[in-house]
């Protein structure tokens, strides 16, 4: 409400009128007492003085509207109003005012509309606060009447009744409301083409339109702003759409966006009603963002993908920060990342000829992105995180393989001397990250087979860098899968520390024991490893050791017996290697003796040409068999080999192979007749003089782990199926036993959730399983209802 | 009573001749209800308690004649009405053909079987018993021989899905052999409207 002009009301009687009545007029009238009279109120008023205050106050009225109301007595007039309104006669008073206020209101209506083509809303809006002041006055005049007579009549306040009037006469006449409507809706549209504008006006008139609603904002929200809305609607609709059509970049359109957004919140704020801002946010939301996600999203070489390519977090930051305004934005933004990383991620486990290492590495480095990402851009949300990881759950599981190559890039980490070792401080963070990818695989128990060969390999090579890293990894697993994971891993450590102290202690039961039986004739080592252990081995034949190695063990065996006499040692050819000092006597190949002189470094044995070198090479125990060999003779068959030496065939070439194909000859220990590829029953072998290296010591047998040829890997999986039987067995068993008796469907639920966290059973299997069980009445069909069983004790 | 005397018994030729003397053929099914009747424990054999509790169950506990016998058998066929009792016939066919020592009845023996008990059945041959032969004897199961619960379960498969194949639900607790019959049938089915 404006603030009011000062009315006098301290003037004595301006208006002229008879004195009014009502007790002791303030007046100068002098006082002796005896001649005071106080005259009686008049209990009744006759029409013609009724009428009298009555004119005078609607010329007051008039005056007022005329804003000349500086000469006016408040406190007469609102004595006259009350007057009025105790003696009954309010609802003439009421009326009255209304009519004056509607005639002064078509003036007023008359001179908006004269203004139409001409400075329209800024008179307006002053006609407007004239009004408001001139009603104010009114209403503070006949206050009594507003408190008195308008409630009990239920009837609208003065000033609402003056508000009424206004919007009725005014602006809703069709000329004024239409232009009033058009006037400011083009303001807003010069603005937002870049113009500036008179802001103040259209704040006074929307606050006009929201006081004319009385209570509520319905007169603004009908001539206003469904308006604004729809043209705002209709503006932005065609503006993306042009912006689209020109541009085809996603991140200056969601620039632009943002910078609309602001300035349409600015603008709400600034000169609009408050309420209009979130619907008008609203609108654009739905206009800018919620039409076009789609299209900024999947863009060509701008949308989220090629911003995905090059890493441009900035920019998926802010599509995200839009994106999230909408529903179903982020949705969009995830399944597109998904896509993306779906296919980053198969292209890696499809790839063929990788090796393992390489394989987990860039699977490693996908994931980092991935954390990047999640960090950077997208605010470390939820729904992007899950997404992520079941995308990296589906395509780790794709190849069958996955589980086999993870421990082997594990394995490299974890051996001394190799290339991929990682250094002290980098190998806790690496393993967390192996150990994030592992709870990916579907097939852990395929993992546990492999990891527990690889471990084997290690422990028995000493090829483990350090213990306690070792320790760490088993740890890590531990706490991912329960120690029945790892109880075997754990042991089979144990039985490394044991065996060297059964190392050390044979080698004082040697000295102390003395005498010619007790003496060393070759040096060696054990290890003790506890069967349940270690990774099953199938082969338990008698391989013909040679006369040292039989004599050296039996020592050890003794040995062993005095101290755990219960026991049984099974001696495993197939997991030892050996160190041979090799002579070769022969001329090496043309050329190499010219080489070696070059060569300072070399040993002089070396050096001159048609020399015997000697060597030492580094075998596998078979291998060692079957070199010595050829201290006896020195051509022999395969089938004679075999023969000899008790080693079964697979083993047999494998161990050949290593040391016979080669490709340059002065690189092979041994040499076939005839030379094809496969190594066949009747192929003959000789030592190969004409061998050379530049290094003493040679390693034959390979070191590290390799990864399974496909028949290998076959049987792998075979016997990882056959294990894979007696767990879910012993699961159903488990799980009958409890519940006595249970329906089938549960069962399969049951098992299938007790064994997920090594690998997915089918129903199909368990079902099968359930037959077998049945067979050997384990448990039996519950004779009641078909579909249940029970456990048959 | 004391002396340690080997129980009667009449063996495969035996048996031959009692199926000529009642004027049925040894693979009759009625020959199959006689055994059934008698509780004989294994085939092509009879001991004089088992003679003697079939005829009691017969009725013809009192001077068996052979026509005698075979009346009460016809009559024994047709009263055969109750699902109850066929089942119970069912359940110990399974018995009756296995090998002694066996858990798993051979196959073989289990499609003749098959092919003879449901004779007695009350609704009649089930439609999808030739089809179930034919299966298991082309050698698409894979599977040698077949387990009390497959048998067992073979009869409740007829009863409930024997004439709509569409109401099996391989998610229940069926044996699986029957799963893969299903799977094999309804492909079938499906070959034959796609070449219709």
């Amino acid at each position: 409400v404006a603030a009011r002009p000062s009315m006098n009301r301290n003037a004595p009687n301006a208006i002229g009128g008879g004195a009014s009545g009502g007790g002791g007029s303030g007046g100068g009238s002098n006082n002796s007492y005896s001649k005071m009279r106080i005259k009686a109120f008049p209990m009744s008023m006759d029409e013609r003085y009724v009428n009298q205050i009555w004119d005078q106050l609607k010329r007051a009225i008039q005056e007022i509207q005329k804003k000349n109301n500086s000469g006016l007595s408040f406190e007469e007039l609102y004595r006259n109003a009350y007057t009025l309104v105790l003696h009954k006669y309010g609802e003439k008073l009421y009326s009255g005012t209304r009519d004056v206020v509607a005639e002064h209101m078509a003036k007023i209506k008359d001179d908006v509309l004269a203004s139409v083509n001409n400075v329209f809303l800024a008179t307006l809006n002053s006609l407007w606060k004239d009004h408001q002041t001139a009603m104010v006055m009114i209403r503070d005049i006949l206050m009594y009447m507003d408190r008195v007579y308008v409630n009990q009549q239920n009837l609208p306040s003065v000033y609402n009744m003056g508000l009424t009037v206004f919007k009725e006469q005014v602006v809703r006449h069709p000329v004024v409301c239409e232009h009033l409507r058009n006037t400011l809706l083009e303001m807003v549209a010069r603005e937002r083409r870049g113009e500036s504008i008179a802001r103040s006006q259209i704040k006074d008139a929307c606050n006009m339109l929201c006081q004319l609603g009385v209570d509520s904002l319905q007169v603004y929200e009908e001539d206003f702003e469904q308006a604004f809305l729809k043209q705002s609607r209709d503006f932005y609709r065609s503006e993306s759409d042009d912006f689209l059509a020109e541009n085809c970049s996603a991140s200056l359109y969601i620039k632009k966006v943002e910078s609309r957004m602001a300035e349409e919140m600015e603008r709400a704020r600034h000169y609009l009603d408050r309420s209009t801002e979130p619907k008008i946010i609203a609108v654009l939301e739905e206009e800018l963002i919620s039409r076009h996600m789609r299209t900024i999203v999947e863009m060509e070489s701008s949308g989220l993908v090629s911003m995905l390519r090059a890493d441009k977090h900035e920019d998926i930051h802010c599509m995200y920060r839009l994106l999230q305004r909408v529903p179903d934005g982020v949705k969009i933004m995830t399944d597109c990342i998904s896509t993306y990383l779906r296919e980053q991620g198969k292209a890696i486990v499809a790839e063929e000829n990788r090796e393992p290492s390489a394989y987990v590495q860039a699977l490693l480095d996908l994931r980092d992105r991935c954390d990047c990402l999640l960090a950077q851009a997208l605010n470390r949300d939820r729904l992007f995180k899950q997404q992520i990881s079941s995308d990296f759950e589906y395509f780790v599981n794709l190849n069958v393989r996955s589980p086999e190559y993870l421990s082997l890039f594990i394995d490299e980490k974890l051996r001394r001397g190799s290339r991929g070792a990682a250094a002290d401080n980098e190998i806790e963070p690496l393993l967390d990250k192996c150990m994030v990818l592992f709870r990916y695989l579907q097939e852990k128990d395929v993992f546990e087979k492999y990891y527990k060969q690889h471990l084997a390999k290690r422990l028995i090579l000493n090829k483990s860098s350090s213990d306690d890293t070792e320790k760490s990894m088993i740890s890590k697993l531990k706490a991912e899968c329960g120690c029945q994971f790892t109880s075997k891993l754990e042991g089979m450590l144990k039985d490394m520390t044991v065996s060297n102290m059964l190392n050390e202690e044979f080698g004082n039961y040697l000295s102390q024991a003395g005498g010619a039986g007790a003496q060393r004739s070759i040096d060696f080592g054990l290890r003790v490893l506890t069967t349940g252990f270690w990774p099953t081995q199938t082969t338990q034949n008698k391989v013909a050791l040679p006369d040292e190695a039989r004599q050296a063990y039996d020592q050890f065996h003794r040995f062993y017996m005095s101290k755990h006499s219960g026991r049984q040692l099974t001696l495993q050819p197939n997991m030892g290697t050996a160190d041979l000092s090799a002579t070769f006597s022969g001329a090496p190949p043309s050329g190499r003796g010219a080489e070696a002189a070059d060569e300072p470094s070399s040993t002089s044995n070396s050096l001159a040409v048609g020399a015997r070198r000697r060597y030492i090479l580094s075998v596998s125990t078979y291998q060692m068999v079957v070199l010595l060999q050829f201290n006896r003779r020195p051509k022999i068959t395969f089938e004679q080999l075999q023969a000899e030496t008790n080693i079964p065939e697979k083993d047999l070439q494998r161990a050949l192979g290593a040391l016979c194909m080669q490709k340059m000859a002065s690189q092979r220990f041994l040499n076939k007749e005839p030379r094809t590829k496969e190594i066949s029953s009747t192929d003959e072998f000789t030592v190969n003089d004409a061998f050379y290296s530049r290094h003493v010591k040679i390693k034959v047998a390979p070191s590290g782990g390799v990864k399974e040829t496909e028949p290998e890997r076959r049987e792998t999986r075979i016997k990882v199926d056959e294990d894979r039987k007696y767990e879910i067995e012993a699961a159903i068993v488990r799980i009958m036993k409890a519940r006595q008796t249970l329906s089938h469907n549960y069962l399969i639920a049951q098992v299938i959730e007790q064994l997920k966290s090594r690998f997915t059973p089918t129903p199909q299997a368990i079902k099968s399983r359930i037959e077998h069980l049945m067979d050997r009445d384990y448990i039996k069909r519950s004779d009641q209802d078909r579909h249940y069983y029970q456990y048959v004790a | 009573a004391g002396a340690s005397t080997p129980p009667l018994k009449i063996g495969a030729g035996g048996v031959a001749h009692l199926c000529r003397d009642l004027g049925l053929d040894p693979v009759d099914i009625r020959v199959l209800l006689l055994a059934w009747l008698c509780r004989a424990r294994e085939m092509c054999a009879f001991t004089e308690a088992e003679l003697r509790r079939g005829c009691a169950a017969l009725r013809q506990a009192e001077a068996p004649t052979a026509d005698g016998l075979r009346a009460a058998l016809d009559a024994r066929l047709d009263a055969m009405t109750v699902d109850v009792a066929f089942k119970d016939l069912y359940r110990w066919a399974f018995d009756f053909g296995l090998e002694s020592g066996q858990r798993t009845l051979q196959l073989p023996m289990a499609t003749d079987l098959w092919a003879l008990v449901f004779e007695a059945r009350p609704s009649g041959v089930p439609p999808l018993l030739g089809a179930w032969l034919t299966w298991l004897q082309s050698g698409a199961s894979g599977v040698k021989g077949v387990s009390r619960d497959t048998w067992n379960m073979f009869l409740t498969f007829i009863d409930t899905c024997g004439s709509d194949l569409s109401a099996y639900d391989h998610n229940e607790a069926w044996p699986s052999l029957i799963d893969d019959f299903v799977e094999a049938e309804t492909d079938r089915a499906n070959q034959n409207l796609l070449n219709c």
